[in-house]
C-alpha cells in the first residue's frame, strides 16, 4: 500500500567524492518528481551533538529532524535514528534517503542499523549500499597499515549523535576499512579516473578491478569521473531490499597461485555452489547461526559477509543475507535454479566450510 | 465495561455489580450521575454513604474530559495521566547502593555495553547476588499485587513498593532512569509499558501491570504481571491468561544452545492464532549488572536476533500482547505507551537463568505469591 522509503548509503573516504556523488543525485534532471533526504554526518560545533544533518533535495534542513516520540531508548527494538525517520517520514513523504557515511566508519555498521526487521514495520527500507573508490589511491590506502583512531576521529569530523555506535573501540587501519567499504558494497564506483596518468592507465584500472572482484566478486562496478554515473545506477528502480546477489563472476578466485594477478592474503570470498540439492532451514539457521555468532568460529574463520540463494525443504526459494553476525534466510517468490551462496571472510576453510553446510542438506 | 453505549448507561444494570468502594464491596445499587454525563466509563456505589466517602478519589476520574481538551495530544481510548500528588523523587536512603543513573538520569555504563553486543556470562557467586536480588524483586511484586483493589491508586502501589524495596537494601531500578520520576511501571488496560504510577484510582474491570526491577548488590532484577481489578471482561482474561501462557511456552524453550531468534516465533506461534498481536517496539534484553544490555529479544517472529543461550546468560523475556494491532504510540510524558487503537495489552516478565542443563526462572512466583487472578477457578 505505502511505498517505504528506501535507504541508500553512501561509503567511502574523505575525498573520495561522496558529497559530490550525493549533490549530483540531487541536481539530476532525470530524477523527476522522486524526493530525496540526505542524512549527513558533519561535524558542527553549533549543532554539538545533534551534528547529523537531514537534508531536503535543496540543501534545506529538514526541521523536527529530532522529535522521538516512540519509545524510550532503552529498550526499543529500533533503533533512535529509525525511529526518528520513521516519524519524520509520517510527516514528510521521501523515496529515498541518501547516508553519507563519515570516511572513517565501519559500514557494516550502518548497513545493520538501516536494515531492520520487516516486523518492525518501519517506513525505510534498506536498498543498497554504494562504495567510492579513488582510483588514484587505491593501491596506497589498500598498503596502508595506518590505525585510524576511530574514536577521535569521530569527535573531530563528525560527531553525530546517530553515529555514536560507531566509536566503540574498535580500532581499523586504511587497508582495513577500505576493503570492509568493498565487502558491504554492492555497488562500486571508480572514481576520479581522469586523475589516473594515461601512461599507466589501462595497467591500474585493471588492477583495482581485479583486487576489487576478489574481494566482492558481486559488487557491480562502473568507472567515473566527478562520482557521475547514471541515475538508474545509483538509485535504481528495482524494489529489492538488501539486493539478491547476480550471478558470481566466472573468476570467483579459486586459481592456483600460479596465475598473475596480485593476490590479498586476508580476504577471501568463497563461492559454494549446492546444484539442486534442498535445505532442511532449521539446521541451516543454526549452521549459520554457529559460523557467524562465535568469530573466529569452530572453524578458525570471520565471516564478514555472505549472501545467496537457495531451496529449501519446504520447496520455497530463500535468500541469505547476512552482515557480520546479524543474518537472516527469508523467503522469495519464485524459484531460484540452483542453491549457491557466498561468503567474504578471514580465515575460510573452502572445503571445512563446505562440508558444514551441506550437512543442513536433505540427503 | 467496553463498549457500553450511553443509552445503556441511563438503564442500568446493577445485578453483578459491587460498590467501587474497596473497603466496602457490596451489591450496587446506584451509579455515578458525574460519570455518565461526561460519558466515561460507568462506576457503581451501594449507597449515597459509600458514593460520599468515596468521592475525593472517585472524583478525581471526572477530570479527564477537560485535560483531553488542554493536552492536545490524541489519546487513543479512555486512559489519561492523573496528576501527582507527591512531587519529586522518592527518598532513597544514604546506604544503600545505587546505580550511575541515580542521581544523574543518565545510565553512562549502559549506552557503552548496548554498543558492544556483548552478552556476559554471571559467574557463580555472582548468581548468588543475583539471586538474593531476584528474592526482594518478587517479594515487592506480591506485595504490590496484594495492594491492587478498586480505589487504591497507583502511587499508593508505588509507595508500598518503594519503601518495600529499600528496606530490603535494594534500589528501585526504574527511579530516575533516563529521568523516570517513580519507583516502578502501572500500565493499565490500553497502556502498553511505561506507564507512570499517578492518582489515578483503580477500576473495576481494569488490569494493571506491575512492573518492578530491583537494584542490589550491583545487579538488576526485572519482572511484571499483569493483574484483573475486580470483575473484569471475559475478553481482558482470556487476553491477560494468553499473554502468561506465550511466556511461560518462551520459557520452556530456553537452554543452553537454543537460539534467541526463535524466542520471538514461539510468542507470536501461541498468540496470533488467536487473533493477538504482538507488540514490536520494546523488547526483552540482557539483564544484570545494567538495567538493558545485550541480549536484544524480540517477541514478535522472523527477527534477525543475534546469539544461542549460554550457561551463565541472564535476561528478561516479557512479552507486551495487544488485542489489536501491534502498533504503539507514547504520551507527551515521553513514557506511557499505549496501543493505537486502545484496545487493552496485557504483559508478563520474568528474568531468566540459563543453566547447565536448562534454565532457572530467578523470579518464579513462590507459594506464598498471591493467586493470578485470570486463573479460572474450577
Amino acid at each position: 500500500m505505502e511505498s517505504k522509503c528506501k535507504v541508500i548509503i553512501v561509503c567511502g573516504f574523505l575525498g573520495s567524492g561522496k558529497t559530490t556523488l550525493i549533490e549530483g543525485i540531487l541536481k539530476a534532471p532525470s530524477l523527476g518528481d522522486r524526493k530525496i533526504g540526505v542524512i549527513q554526518n558533519e561535524y558542527s560545533d553549533q549543532m554539538g551533538m545533534e551534528g547529523a544533518l537531514m537534508k531536503d533535495a535543496s540543501g534545506n534542513d529538514i526541521e523536527d529532524f529530532y522529535e522521538m516520540p516512540n519509545g524510550c531508548i532503552c529498550c526499543s527494538g529500533k533503533g533512535d535514528l529509525i525511529n526518528t525517520l520513521d516519524t519524520l517520514l509520517s510527516k514528510k513523504h521521501l523515496d529515498y534517503v541518501l547516508v553519507e557515511m563519515n570516511g572513517l566508519a565501519d559500514p557494516s555498521q550502518i548497513v545493520q542499523t538501516f536494515w531492520v526487521d520487516d516486523g518492525l514495520g518501519s517506513m525505510v527500507i534498506l536498498h543498497q549500499t554504494i562504495a567510492l573508490v579513488d582510483v588514484g589511491s587505491f593501491g596506497r590506502k589498500l598498503a596502508s597499515t595506518k590505525v585510524i583512531e576511530a574514536v577521535e576521529s569521530t569527535k573531530g569530523l563528525g560527531s553525530g549523535v546517530y553515529f555514536e555506535e560507531q566509536a566503540s573501540g574498535k580500532e581499523y587501519s586504511e587497508r582495513d576499512l577500505l576493503l570492509r567499504q568493498l565487502v558491504y558494497a554492492d555497488k562500486i564506483l571508480l572514481n576520479k579516473i581522469d586523475l589516473i596518468p594515461s601512461s599507466t592507465f589501462e595497467q591500474t584500472l585493471s588492477e583495482v578491478r581485479d583486487l576489487i572482484t576478489q574481494v566482492n566478486p558481486t559488487a557491480e562496478l562502473r568507472e567515473s569521473t566527478y562520482s557521475q554515473a547514471d541515475l538508474d545506477f545509483l538509485i535504481d528502480k528495482s524494489d529489492t531490499a538488501i539486493k539478491p546477489s547476480p550471478p558470481p563472476h566466472t573468476h570467483s578466485h579459486d586459481c592456483s597461485h600460479s596465475c598473475t594477478h596480485i593476490h590479498l592474503p586476508d580476504i577471501q570470498s568463497i563461492f559454494l555452489d549446492f546444484g539442486a540439492s534442498l535445505f532442511d532451514l532449521q539446521q541451516l539457521e543454526r549452521c549459520l547461526g554457529e559460523l557467524l555468532w562465535e568469530q573466529p568460529n569452530s572453524m578458525g574463520a570471520t565471516i564478514m559477509r555472505c549472501k545467496g540463494t537457495l531451496n529449501a525443504n519446504d520447496g520455497q526459494s530463500y535468500m541469505l543475507q547476512g552482515v557480520e553476525e546479524v543474518f537472516e534466510v527469508k523467503r522469495v517468490d519464485g524459484v531460484s535454479t540452483n542453491s549457491k551462496l557466498l561468503f567474504i571472510g578471514r580465515g575460510i576453510d573452502r572445503e571445512a566450510l563446505f562440508k558444514v553446510l551441506q550437512s543442513c542438506v536433505l540427503v | 465495561m467496553e463498549g457500553a453505549s450511553t443509552e445503556e448507561q441511563k438503564l442500568p444494570e446493577f445485578s453483578g455489580k459491587l460498590c467501587d468502594n474497596p473497603e466496602c464491596r457490596k451489591p450496587a445499587t446506584l451509579q455515578c450521575p458525574t460519570c455518565i454525563k461526561l460519558n466515561l466509563d460507568p462506576s457503581f456505589f451501594c449507597s449515597q454513604d459509600c458514593f460520599k466517602s468515596f468521592w475525593n478519589f472517585h472524583k478525581l476520574l471526572h477530570k479527564k474530559k477537560e485535560e483531553v481538551k488542554e493536552d492536545g495530544y490524541k489519546y487513543s481510548g479512555p486512559m489519561r495521566p492523573f496528576p501527582q500528588s507527591v512531587h519529586g523523587r522518592r527518598k532513597i536512603p544514604e546506604h544503600i547502593k545505587k546505580p550511575d543513573y541515580a542521581t544523574t538520569g543518565n545510565p553512562n555504563q549502559q549506552k557503552q555495553q548496548i554498543a558492544d553486543k556483548f552478552i556476559p556470562t554471571f559467574l557463580p557467586e555472582e548468581i548468588e547476588l543475583i539471586r538474593d536480588c531476584a528474592k526482594t524483586a518478587r517479594e515487592a511484586l506480591d506485595l504490590g499485587h496484594r495492594a491492587i483493589a478498586v480505589g487504591v491508586t497507583t502511587e499508593e502501589i508505588d509507595r508500598i513498593v518503594h519503601e518495600f524495596i529499600i528496606d530490603n537494601n535494594g534500589y528501585p531500578s526504574p527511579l530516575n532512569y533516563y529521568g523516570f520520576p517513580r519507583s516502578c511501571c502501572t500500565s493499565i488496560n490500553e497502556v502498553i509499558c511505561h506507564g507512570i504510577p499517578d492518582t489515578r484510582p483503580l477500576q473495576d474491570g481494569d488490569i494493571v501491570n506491575l512492573d518492578i526491577t530491583v537494584y542490589k548488590h550491583g545487579f538488576h532484577v526485572d519482572l511484571n504481571e499483569t493483574y484483573l481489578v475486580g470483575n473484569c471482561h471475559e475478553s481482558s482474561r482470556a487476553l491477560v491468561e494468553a499473554t502468561y501462557e506465550s511466556l511461560m511456552k518462551a520459557i520452556d524453550y530456553c537452554k543452553p544452545g537454543a537460539m534467541y531468534r526463535e524466542v520471538g516465533n514461539i510468542i507470536a506461534g501461541h498468540v496470533e492464532p488467536k487473533g493477538y498481536s504482538v507488540v514490536r517496539s520494546y523488547t526483552g534484553h540482557g539483564v544484570g549488572r545494567i538495567f538493558h544490555t545485550a541480549p536484544q529479544i524480540p517477541h514478535y517472529s522472523k527477527n534477525k536476533a543475534v546469539g544461542f543461550m549460554k550457561p551463565g546468560h541472564v535476561f528478561t523475556i516479557e512479552p507486551m500482547i495487544n488485542q489489536g494491532v501491534w502498533k504503539d504510540q507514547t504520551w507527551k510524558d515521553g513514557w506511557t505507551s499505549t496501543t493505537v487503537d486502545g484496545q487493552r495489552s496485557a504483559q508478563f516478565e520474568h528474568t531468566i537463568l540459563i543453566t547447565e542443563t536448562g534454565n532457572e526462572v530467578l523470579t518464579a512466583r513462590k507459594d506464598t505469591s498471591p493467586a493470578l487472578e485470570f486463573i479460572k477457578s474450577v
